[in-house]
């Protein structure tokens, strides 16, 4: 039975296996580091704004220092954002194989992601405003079933977002 | 009983009109309901000519109009491996499923189409479409057939028809739940939970009660009221045994109404689950569609020795809510007998396990323990008494999270992973290594300084996780089910 074939092929050693956590990961576009940075502006932005409206409406019984120390802590948590950003920068990457996608990223919480690609349902090449801004695209890629396991490269000369997707759609289909 | 012919263009069961009646204005209601409360809110807006009723019944009279051109154009049938269903009067609408991508086909019963002896039909594929393609109106013998064909005529099933329905009675009985199993899977439930709502919803009341008395008795006397505060605490008490005989009652009667006459068949390569006391329900589960098996037990239920076993199928993106199946009430042997169905006999039960690290401990009881009493940090400082409270909600958590590490581990066999979880319940989680989707590693600052990871392996139904592992074990895994996932051809959905 075919079931059995594949079982005698599985007496592979552990150690033989290609490793994915050693391998040279391609790295995103530096201005991808910009994109991060400005989306944080616009986060810190909301919440001043939306904190000194709070401030507005409930006119004059909050005490001084939460006045002053609220803001000062979304600042605090803005630089040592555009600090992890900056220093995170070059742990983001994404690599290619034979048989799979995968991204990592994360200074703090480093996360790795693969996907095979005989288990992708669709890929898709997207970018939001400040990424067009900026020329960059992402490619995202869609397994079945909930969204969790979706995968998303981010920060990608439009072009090479282009060719990922069409590299990974003729692996998709031959596996179809 | 003749055959029917499933590959005409069928309409609906006409005697079950009703039901698709209350089906579309319940769609209506939910899609129109802000313009309906404007309606009632605004009365003066109408022409004073036209009145309430009148607007309802001419909404009840396009309504039916709209149930009765919906009927008239909805048919359904197979044609060509596709299963087709095409509706709609103004805009047309052809649906067409081809057959190997439908995961489950689900009936149900409600009580209205009890009374007029039909079954709605779901089909659902791991995509889109979601709840378009559901059959209101069906009788039983036609629900049959369809079922059974659309479930044995999966993809390559041409060669496989003519055992198929050699084979079709072949019925064999895995799990019947009597009326003393349903007791005893009621007492066994979850009252804890229950019980905590019916609580806070209970205090607010009384709390409300002792408000409204304080105000009256200023006008009589205080003797009630003192009577009422001293009591206070019995009172509490009293409402707190009241809360756990309520949520024993309302778990009971949930589960006769959920499970009652619960059925778990097996035919061929499938499983069919039937249970219901008003609405009933038929599921139908072939064994390649269950991405995942879940099985639990807890104190009560070790007590009695049975588990609850959760078969978990692929989401659809629409619905998002999960697929999942119960059978609640297992014995240890059906669980042995529906593993080694489900996953071929290969089971990993006797590979090593590997716990996870004790170091998970620090991570839980931060997250459920120090973070939960340090942000009321304001109240410690004017009310001190609520040190108390926090310091022995920090003991608590800290033996829950100690559980939860102990029953921490998983075990791997090449072909399957077994995960076992839980603090006072006890969770086993069940995958094929082949049925994986993607395979998430994480490690955080503090993992990485002791050289510990953690493993997330997504599949088509959620995922399993598995926690602070070694490093090189967790990578060694990781590689290992990619491999798995890259080498084999076989169908996973």
């Amino acid at each position: 039975m075919q079931l059995n074939e594949e079982f005698s092929n599985q007496v592979v050693l552990p150690d033989l296996l290609p490793p994915i956590e050693v391998q040279e990961f391609e790295n995103l576009e530096s201005k991808y580091k910009l994109v991060k940075q400005i989306s944080s502006v616009f986060i810190l932005a909301l919440a001043l704004i939306g904190f000194f409206l709070f401030t507005y409406i409930s006119s004059g019984n909050i005490p001084m220092i939460v006045l002053i120390g609220v803001p000062s802590i979304f600042v605090i948590i803005f630089v040592l954002r555009l600090v992890l950003v900056f220093l995170g920068f070059p742990r983001k990457g994404y690599l290619l194989r034979e048989q799979d996608v995968s991204y990592r990223s994360g200074l703090l919480i480093y996360k790795l992601t693969t996907i095979p690609f005989n288990r992708i349902q669709h890929v898709e090449v997207s970018q939001n405003i400040i990424e067009k801004g900026f020329g960059l695209s992402r490619v995202k890629v869609f397994t079945a079933g909930g969204s969790v396991s979706d995968l998303s490269i981010p920060g990608l000369l439009p072009d090479k977002a282009h060719q990922i997707e069409s590299f990974l759609l003729s692996k998709v289909s031959k596996h179809e | 009983m003749s055959k029917p012919d499933l590959t005409k263009p069928t309409r609906q069961e006409l005697r079950g009109f009703l039901v698709i009646l209350v089906f579309e204005v319940q769609k209506k209601i939910r899609a129109f309901w802000p313009i309906l409360i404007l309606i009632f809110a605004q009365k003066n807006l109408l022409p004073s000519s036209i009145t309430i009723p009148m607007v309802l019944g001419i909404l009840l009279l396009l309504l039916i109009v709209h149930a009765i051109l919906f009927y008239l154009n909805f048919y359904f049938y197979i044609d060509d491996n596709q299963f087709i269903i095409k509706k709609g009067y103004i805009r047309k609408k052809v649906l067409s499923i081809p057959l190997e991508r439908i995961q489950s086909v689900n009936t149900k019963q409600n009580l209205l189409q009890r009374l007029l002896n039909v079954y709605s039909l779901e089909v659902d594929t791991a995509g889109s479409a979601g709840k378009e393609l559901k059959i209101y109106s069906l009788s039983g013998s036609y629900t049959d057939h369809l079922t059974q064909f659309l479930q044995s005529h999966k993809g390559n099933a041409d060669d496989h028809k003519s055992d198929l329905i050699s084979n079709i009675n072949e019925e064999v009985e895995i799990l019947k739940l009597s009326h003393t199993d349903l007791l005893r899977i009621g007492i066994s439930q979850n009252h804890l939970k229950t019980g905590l709502i019916i609580l806070a919803f209970g205090s607010q009341i009384v709390g409300q009660i002792q408000d409204l008395f304080e105000e009256e008795t200023d006008a009589y006397s205080d003797s009630f009221q003192n009577i009422f505060s001293n009591s206070s605490i019995l009172f509490y008490a009293g409402l707190a045994i009241f809360a756990i005989v309520v949520s024993i009652l309302a778990t009971l009667l949930f589960t006769v109404v959920k499970y009652y006459d619960f059925k778990l068949i097996k035919i061929e390569q499938s499983y069919r689950i039937t249970a219901g006391l008003f609405n009933k329900r038929k599921v139908l589960l072939p064994f390649s569609k269950v991405q995942q098996l879940n099985w639990e037990t807890g104190p009560i239920k070790k007590m009695f020795g049975i588990f609850k076993i959760s078969f978990k199928q692929a989401v659809s993106k629409q619905i998002q809510q999960k697929q999942v199946v119960d059978a609640p009430g297992c014995l240890k042997q059906n669980i042995e007998i529906i593993r080694d169905e489900l996953f071929n006999g290969d089971l990993p039960d006797n590979s090593e396990k590997i716990y996870s690290h004790r170091r998970y401990f620090n991570l839980l009881w931060l997250l459920m323990g120090w973070l939960p009493a340090v942000i009321p940090i304001a109240l410690y400082i004017f009310e001190p008494l609520w040190i108390i409270a926090g310091g022995s909600w920090l003991i608590l958590s800290g033996l829950y999270c100690w559980k939860m590490v102990s029953k921490s581990y998983f075990q791997f066999n090449k072909s399957q992973l077994i995960v076992g979880k839980g603090a006072i319940n006890t969770v086993w989680q069940q995958s094929e290594s082949f049925k994986t989707q993607s395979v998430d590693f994480r490690q955080s600052f503090f993992q990485k300084r002791r050289g510990l990871a953690s493993l997330r392996v997504n599949n088509a139904s959620g995922h399993i996780d598995i926690p602070y592992i070694q490093e090189d074990v967790a990578n060694k895994l990781m590689n290992y089910l990619l491999y798995h996932v890259e080498t084999s051809n076989k169908k996973w959905m």
